[in-house]
């Protein structure tokens, strides 16, 4: 009795099952064919727009076509069809596509404000991102609500949501804003990655000195990760702060925020740096590995006569990775021959074989380099 | 006779309830499974999910040997995925047929004195070649025979980046498999692997690692395959996905952390399992030194593989994942019933019950059927209605998990393949499972501890431009 009734109630969870299934299926391909047709329409669109702008033609929407658009974009069902038909487009017409956008710029606005009040927080930003990056919403023509809804986003469990809510805010161009964002994320519970902090950093439409220069008065207040991101931000996008950041060279920050400063430093040299960042490969046992090495390679971007010394030191360091960035640096900077030709033929066997290894590497490099572009003097003068 | 009569109807309810586990676990799992698909299909088609070409610095790691025949294809292959920032490193494990010279001479491959720091300890390198010329960093590293563990090992000491991915020697990623296996890491900072969706290329035809044209395989033995992938990766592992419970990310395609890697020693030698053993051992780690850790699955970094067309050989590589299986869960038996980690516990548990034990359980199985109709307790009608239901529900699994397929990938749908994979359906509950079943029963016969080797199934030109 006990099996006869266990295998009926098995083969219920298995009928059930099958239903689920079943009913599954049907639904996909009935939510697949309804997308599909409404792709077909707006694709029908914005293919005949862009075809003609492509040809030169001068176009504009009807107002049939818009108002088909403007229902894409402003009802949540109809923003994937929208999006997959998008998606085509750009990639065949690209520069017509961002024309076409901008034509939309009046559909922007309430656009967004119909957006802002869906719960599909998905849906939601993907929108608003899109706008906001063909540069049918800007700084002129930005609601605060929107920007209140955005910040509102940055709160969101999805970190689709919140990275396109940044990006978004970026492309308005207000320093003050994006500093708040990056301090609401900071703050929130949710996990973003620095480098896609660092790349919806990038993505501001202003003045990047100023920004950086408002994160780097702000800087204390901000977690580790945060530190890093606005530190890669920096590197990415403001040389002229050499003498806001080498403060963070000077101690009372963490490894990985010294090593992030000390690359900015390799991008774009500053003098006032230069002692501190040889202080950390000279004295080695003073600091970290991590930061000896990294510092170790921020010195090759340097056109001071002292570099060469500091780095044929550091090829005879105990760490490894150390050794691997001083020689990478000494070729960088192209000693010859002769100068290397003591460790080269010297007792220390692994600076000699790293040195070699790097030098023959730099030379193929320059090989390839020579049969793509026909005739570029190659590492340490050979040829 | 009335005792003989009660221990069966005790082992049928037994086997009642490891049924009625098992269809429950199922329809959770595809629930969760539908669920997230149609999700991720969602963010697919809003690309600007995220643009994350150079995020995280990739060195994929392909070890090989006696590849010959598709190596060139496969770096071919890497050589036009989109992603910026990625090295391609070749591990050649001492291989007997022109692997090595194959891959120096088709890509002008030079000599270099490349220093390694032996970081996880692996056989010695013979020779290391570079080139230069291609659009990443192309290594080819010539080393004494080891394995396969040794060779991935081999590779993680040459890497020179963070995170790493070890693929087969005989298989193609997608297109865009990068930016979608490092998504994980990107969205938990604890991600310490993220395993990819392993696909099957018989039959599929793909142009610059992306698919021209889709079918099942005409072969039947890869056809059965290409069912039974699609729907394991559905019957599963979306759902320990759900509660960081996946003990298997496939030799296949995965990526990892390489200093979480490099500190539980890597890839073990001595298991023919070692996929699935670091994954487990990583487990074991993380939770040993309480570190917070996920393991993910991302179902959307395809990578395209290679079955066997020959019953040898998949009798072969079933054998050897069983072994390797066994010798997993024996080594971390601990996690047996150690509620402490539910996940990993309940996981383990599947495995042990699901996966290892299955074959003998269905072979005791067959033995009471016989009990039964020997003890006249047979009933003939409730017998069929079962066998039945089992096959419409096998039936319907699979041609969802084909739907799944057709829907995330956006490939053409064939109705022929319908058909097919019903016909397959029921040559697979009458035939093949009960060959593989006994395969898998005796797995151990002829097995050598310790025996360093490769699985190795004839190798076909893939077809792919």
């Amino acid at each position: 009795m006990i099996p006869s009734s266990m295998i009926f109630l098995y083969m219920f969870i298995c009928s059930a099952l099958v239903v689920f299934e079943i009913f599954w299926l049907v639904y996909v391909a009935a939510k697949n064919t309804i997308n599909h047709r409404n792709e077909n329409k707006v694709y029908k669109i914005m293919y005949d727009y862009c075809k003609a702008v492509s040809k030169n033609k001068s176009m504009h929407l009807s107002k049939k076509d818009k108002t088909e658009l403007k229902k894409a974009l402003c009802s949540s069902h109809k923003v994937l069809p929208f999006a997959a038909a998008y998606n085509k487009m750009s990639t065949k017409y690209p520069k017509s596509t961002s024309v076409l956008m901008n034509e939309l710029a009046d559909l922007a606005l309430p656009a967004t404000n119909k957006m802002c009040k869906i719960k599909n927080s998905i849906t939601k930003t993907y929108v608003i991102k899109l706008l906001c990056e063909c540069a049918a919403i800007d700084n002129e023509n930005c609601d605060r609500q929107i920007i209140a809804n955005l910040f509102s986003m940055l709160k969101d469990k999805s970190m689709f949501c919140r990275v396109n809510a940044l990006v978004a805010i970026s492309t308005f161009g207000k320093a003050e804003d994006v500093v708040h964002a990056v301090g609401l994320l900071a703050n929130g519970k949710y996990y973003v990655h620095p480098k896609m902090l660092t790349e919806a950093m990038g993505a501001f439409r202003g003045n990047h000195t100023v920004l950086s220069l408002m994160l780097c008065r702000d800087f204390d207040k901000f977690s580790e990760k945060y530190r890093i991101a606005i530190l890669e931000y920096f590197t990415d996008c403001s040389p002229e702060i050499g003498e806001f950041v080498v403060d963070y060279l000077k101690g009372g920050y963490s490894i990985d925020v010294v090593c992030s400063t000390l690359r900015y430093f390799k991008k774009y040299p500053f003098d006032g740096a230069f002692d501190l960042i040889a202080e950390f490969v000279t004295n080695e046992d003073d600091y970290p590995w991590e930061i000896v090495t990294v510092a170790t390679r921020a010195l090759s971007s340097y056109d001071n006569e002292k570099v060469k010394g500091i780095l044929k030191g550091a090829l005879k360091s105990r760490n490894w990775y150390t050794r691997r960035n001083a020689a990478g640096g000494l070729v960088k900077i192209g000693m010859n021959i002769k100068e290397t030709a003591d460790i080269l033929h010297g007792d220390d066997r692994y600076a000699s074989e790293i040195l070699k290894y790097n030098i023959d590497t730099a030379n193929a490099k320059a090989l390839s380099n020579d049969n793509s572009e026909n005739g570029e003097v190659n590492a340490f003068g050979n040829s | 006779m009335e005792i003989l009569r009660s221990i069966i109807l005790l082992v049928s309810a037994f086997f009642a309830l490891y049924l009625i586990v098992y269809a429950t676990f199922l329809f959770c799992s595809v629930i969760v499974g539908a669920i997230k698909m149609s999700q991720r299909r969602v963010l697919h088609t809003y690309k600007n999910e995220y643009e994350n070409k150079s995020f995280i610095p990739i060195s994929i790691i392909v070890p090989a040997y006696n590849e010959e025949v598709t190596i060139i294809e496969t770096i071919n292959s890497l050589l036009t995925l989109e992603y910026n920032y990625y090295e391609i490193i070749v591990v050649d494990d001492g291989s007997k047929d022109e692997t090595s010279k194959v891959v120096k001479d088709y890509f002008k491959m030079t000599k270099a004195a490349r220093p390694i720091q032996y970081k996880i300890d692996c056989q010695p390198v013979e020779n290391v070649y570079e080139c230069h010329s291609q659009k990443v960093p192309l290594t080819l590293i010539r080393k004494k025979n080891g394995g396969k563990a040794d060779a991935l090992n081999m590779g993680i000491n040459a890497a020179f980046y963070g995170y790493f991915i070890c693929m087969d020697a005989d298989s193609v990623l997608q297109h865009d498999a990068l930016q979608k296996i490092a998504v994980p890491f990107l969205e938990d900072e604890n991600c310490v692997a993220s395993g990819g969706a392993i696909m099957l290329c018989n039959g599929v035809e793909l142009d610059n690692g992306r698919v021209k044209k889709y079918d099942l395989p005409k072969n039947i033995i890869a056809c059965m395959q290409a069912v039974e992938y699609t729907r394991s990766f559905l019957a599963s592992r979306l759902l320990f996905d759900e509660f960081n419970g996946n003990l298997i990310i496939s030799g296949a395609f995965g990526m990892f952390k390489k200093d979480v890697v490099i500190a539980v020693n890597g890839y073990d030698h001595s298991t023919k399992g070692e996929d699935m053993e670091l994954v487990v051992k990583l487990h074991e780690f993380c939770h040993v030194n309480n570190r917070k850790y996920s393991i993910k699955y991302a179902p959307d970094a395809i990578c395209w593989t290679q079955a066997p067309e020959k019953l040898r050989d998949l009798c072969t590589q079933r054998r050897r994942w069983h072994v390797g299986l066994f010798q997993c869960m024996l080594k971390y038996r601990n996690m047996f019933f150690d509620f402490n980690r539910p996940a990993v516990a309940f996981s383990y548990l599947y495995f042990l019950f699901y996966e290892l034990l299955s074959p003998f359980i269905e072979i005791l199985g067959i033995f009471v059927t016989i009990a039964i109709v020997a003890l006249q307790m047979l009933n003939v009608e409730y017998c069929v209605a079962f066998y039945l239901v089992y096959v419409i529900f096998g039936t319907i699994l699979s041609i969802t998990s084909y739907f799944t397929t057709i829907y995330m990938q956006n490939l053409t749908f064939r109705f022929k393949n319908i058909f097919k994979i019903i016909l397959l359906t029921f040559f697979e509950t009458a035939a093949l499972h009960f060959i593989m079943l006994w395969t898998r029963a005796t797995a151990f016969r002829g097995y050598k501890k310790n025996k360093r080797n490769w699985g190795s199934i004839e190798r076909k030109k893939i077809n792919s431009k």
